[in-house]
């Protein structure tokens, strides 16, 4: 009774959703990444990957988003995921927990995802299968692979630690609209890229665009953020897309109703939360 | 696990269940559904489901059953709606079943109305649900709940494997541990097979049916578990009080005493299991003692000796979109001694401690529409074993194709898969989701 696709989908998609539903910055970060960026000393290439992992994926103390997931094949078919989003940090750039609930397709409605984020160690994971009532604890050392048949890694979305790259500030330019600066990111050790560039605005403080390329040097996946909201003066991301150049597929992450500091307490990470909806989850107060 | 023990000749009494069980399913559905319709705090009633075919054929030829294992079509409709004080949902089946007995008929899956008391500290969930715990994959120790073996091994959906509960569930939050308590009226066996679909090796001698407890409520189940997180584990005690989900007794039955016939002693369950991170992967450890109290002395050949049972298990990713899981189970009798002197002469004796191990492998491919499922398990001491295979592809958002296939060895009838040794099939399904 192991319904792989469902936990598979169920996986990808809450740790899309903590990457992706979150994905902002604090206007006070802003102001400092600001401050420290002067047009005569360039903040250091960590310092800015840094920051931007912070706005990425640790805004406010707590959030809520409703997700859309769209995937399309070379062929131009396509599927879709829709979830409800919880997530509570435990510690501002460690621990985090995200609870997702499917709202759709009918085949994964009323699943539900928790996963207790460790930046250290593996993440714990929970998968709920409401037609067996089954709670199963999923392996968790996975962070390289697909997930959901989607474009994104699960490192991609639960955030891969920038401690884990070499930076390079390599120049700033305009991006989309934004003054970005570029950075080239090398892993530490051998991964599943060979090189990453990355333009953070400097505005914004966030990636607007990453490029990974292979150890040939050829370009494997483009990832873009379009689309922003302000949020209780924080700037979150709308939409968000991932292609994979070499397979010509896609997907595009949609987020609406985001709301943060909602006050989601820490007992909602819990198995009596995967088998009934908490109401913080369905109600969406602040959105 | 489900011990079988060449028994279940649930011979007529199928019918009979079923109907009472749908009786106070549907009572329960349509107060749950009474209750959301009446109640403005409640959303919106969302509907959604699937329509279905399966078809299998058993591989062996020559059954006496015939060759067809699985000819079905089936809707489901769900009903489900959540509002400030709780939720209510409905699942409800329409099955046209051609090898049963090609009718249609109504089965009420699902019937619940769920609720939070005394500041959220309690809530209730009551009517007819699927219910599940413990920490095996397959295996059960603690969890005693009825499962449809027939539907698990003619090459059914996996949500067929639990059969509904008429239940009433408890839970008891923000103490130091979780408290479940489930209280089940009227005891529901396991649904095992018949010799209608799968085949049915009674043992000699046994000319009566199955005799199941009556659906008084001294006859109920209630069920406990204590649970809560210890680091990134969790950790549970069970307490269980009821039956042998299966007929494993022998008895005279009650309406002909000249006539032997089959029955579920009376049954107790202590046990506790964790679950947790180890080594890149999560491992899974559980154990119950099974208190036969009809033979405590275990000189009774004709019930069940108490046992210990256990299970330790372990799952990784050991490549991209690829997870391996092993487990061993073990059932060690309690008194084996008193059962062997106790024994007829000329008897076969059962092993004092039979164990089985599990083999799972899942792969991903193409973008992850297509799943590839393979499950094992082989028990050395019975000698026998069984092999499933699936091949499943979403077409589409609405549309799966599945493709599987179940398999059994064994030389001698009267273990679990050496029963259903001839029963080894193909099967097909094709499902439209709305």
């Amino acid at each position: 009774m192991n319904t792989m696709n469902t936990i598979r989908v169920a996986l990808g998609a809450a740790l899309l959703a903590g990457a992706l539903g979150v994905q902002s910055v604090n206007a006070q970060t802003t102001e400092g990444a600001a401050t420290a960026a002067p047009t005569t000393t360039a903040p250091t290439a960590e310092s800015v990957m840094k920051q931007a992992h912070m706005n990425l994926f640790y805004p406010a103390d707590d959030g809520r988003a409703v997700v859309h997931m769209e995937l399309t094949d070379k062929r131009g078919k396509s599927r879709s995921r829709d979830f409800i989003m919880l997530r509570l940090d435990v510690e501002d750039g460690g621990e985090q927990k995200y609870y997702t609930w499917f709202t759709g397709p009918s085949d994964v409605k009323r699943t539900s995802f928790m996963v207790w984020k460790d930046p250290v160690k593996d993440d714990s994971r929970w998968i709920y299968i409401p037609a067996l009532d089954l709670v199963k604890r999923i392996s968790a050392n996975d962070k390289a692979s697909s997930f959901v048949g989607s474009d994104f890694s699960y490192e991609d979305v639960s955030g891969r630690h920038w401690s884990d790259d070499v930076h390079t500030l390599v120049r700033e330019e305009e991006q989309a609209g934004d003054m970005a600066w570029v950075v080239e990111s090398t892993p530490k050790e051998k991964d599943s890229f060979a090189k990453k560039i990355t333009w953070v605005s400097k505005e914004k403080m966030l990636p607007l665009r990453e490029e990974y390329f292979n150890d040939k040097g050829e370009l494997e996946r483009v990832f873009t953020a379009e689309g922003f909201v302000d949020v209780d003066g924080i700037i979150s991301v709308t939409k968000r897309t991932m292609t994979n150049e070499k397979k010509n597929h896609k997907t595009v992450v949609e987020f609406s109703e985001i709301s943060y500091d909602v006050g989601i307490e820490d007992d909602i990470f819990t198995e009596r939360y995967l088998k009934a909806p908490p109401k913080a989850l369905l109600e969406g107060e602040g959105s | 696990m489900m011990r079988t023990q060449q028994t279940n000749a649930a011979v007529g009494r199928r019918g009979e269940e079923r109907s009472a069980l749908f009786a106070a399913g549907a009572v329960a559905g349509l107060l749950a559904l009474g209750l959301v319709l009446s109640r403005p705090a409640f959303a919106d009633v969302e509907i959604d489901g699937f329509v279905e075919a399966d078809y299998g054929v058993a591989t062996v030829e020559e059954r006496p059953q015939g060759d067809i294992m699985l000819s079905e079509t089936r809707g489901q409709v769900r009903l489900s709606s959540y509002g400030e004080r709780g939720d209510a949902f409905l699942r409800l089946d329409v099955l046209h079943d051609r090898v049963a007995n090609d009718e249609t008929e109504i089965e009420l899956r699902e019937g619940y109305l769920r609720f939070t008391l005394f500041d959220d500290n309690l809530e209730a969930k009551v009517g007819r649900q699927p219910l599940t715990w413990g920490t095996g994959d397959l295996l059960f120790v603690n969890d005693l709940f009825p499962k449809d073996w027939v539907s698990f091994f003619a090459g059914r959906d996996d949500q067929y494997l639990k059969a509904p509960v008429d239940a009433l569930r408890l839970g008891l939050f923000n103490l130091p541990f979780t408290v479940d308590l489930v209280l089940m009226p009227e005891f529901t066996p396991d649904r095992t097979p018949t010799g209608e679909r799968l085949t049915l090796a009674v043992p000699e001698g046994i000319t009566a049916g199955v005799e199941t407890p009556s659906g008084t409520i001294e006859d109920g189940e209630v069920a406990l578990r204590l649970s809560r997180y210890v680091g990134g584990a969790s950790v549970a005690l069970y307490g269980y009080y009821g039956y042998f989900p299966t007929p494993q007794g022998v008895r005279d039955a009650a309406a002909k005493t000249t006539a032997l016939g089959l029955y579920h002693p009376e049954l107790s369950v202590y046990g506790a299991s964790a679950r947790g991170a180890a080594l890149s992967g999560v491992y899974s450890l559980e154990a119950g003692y099974y208190d036969s109290r009809e033979d405590r002395a275990g000189d009774d050949p004709q019930v069940p000796n108490s046992s210990l049972r256990h299970i330790a298990g372990f799952e990784r990713q050991v490549a991209e979109d690829l997870t391996a899981s092993v487990q061993h189970y073990g059932e060690w009798m309690q008194d084996f001694g008193a059962y062997e002197d106790a024994l007829p002469e000329g008897a076969a004796a059962a092993d004092e401690y039979r164990q089985l191990v599990t083999l799972r492998l899942e792969k991903l491919v193409h973008y992850q529409t297509v799943r590839l499922s393979l499950f094992g398990f082989w028990s050395p001491t019975d000698e026998d074993g069984h092999g499933r295979a699936l091949v499943s592809y979403d077409v589409s958002d609405e549309v799966k194709i599945s493709v599987g296939a179940n398999v059994f060895t064994g030389d001698s009838r009267a273990t679990t898969f050496g029963m259903l040794d001839d029963d080894d099939n193909v099967f097909t399904r094709v499902r439209y989701s709305f």
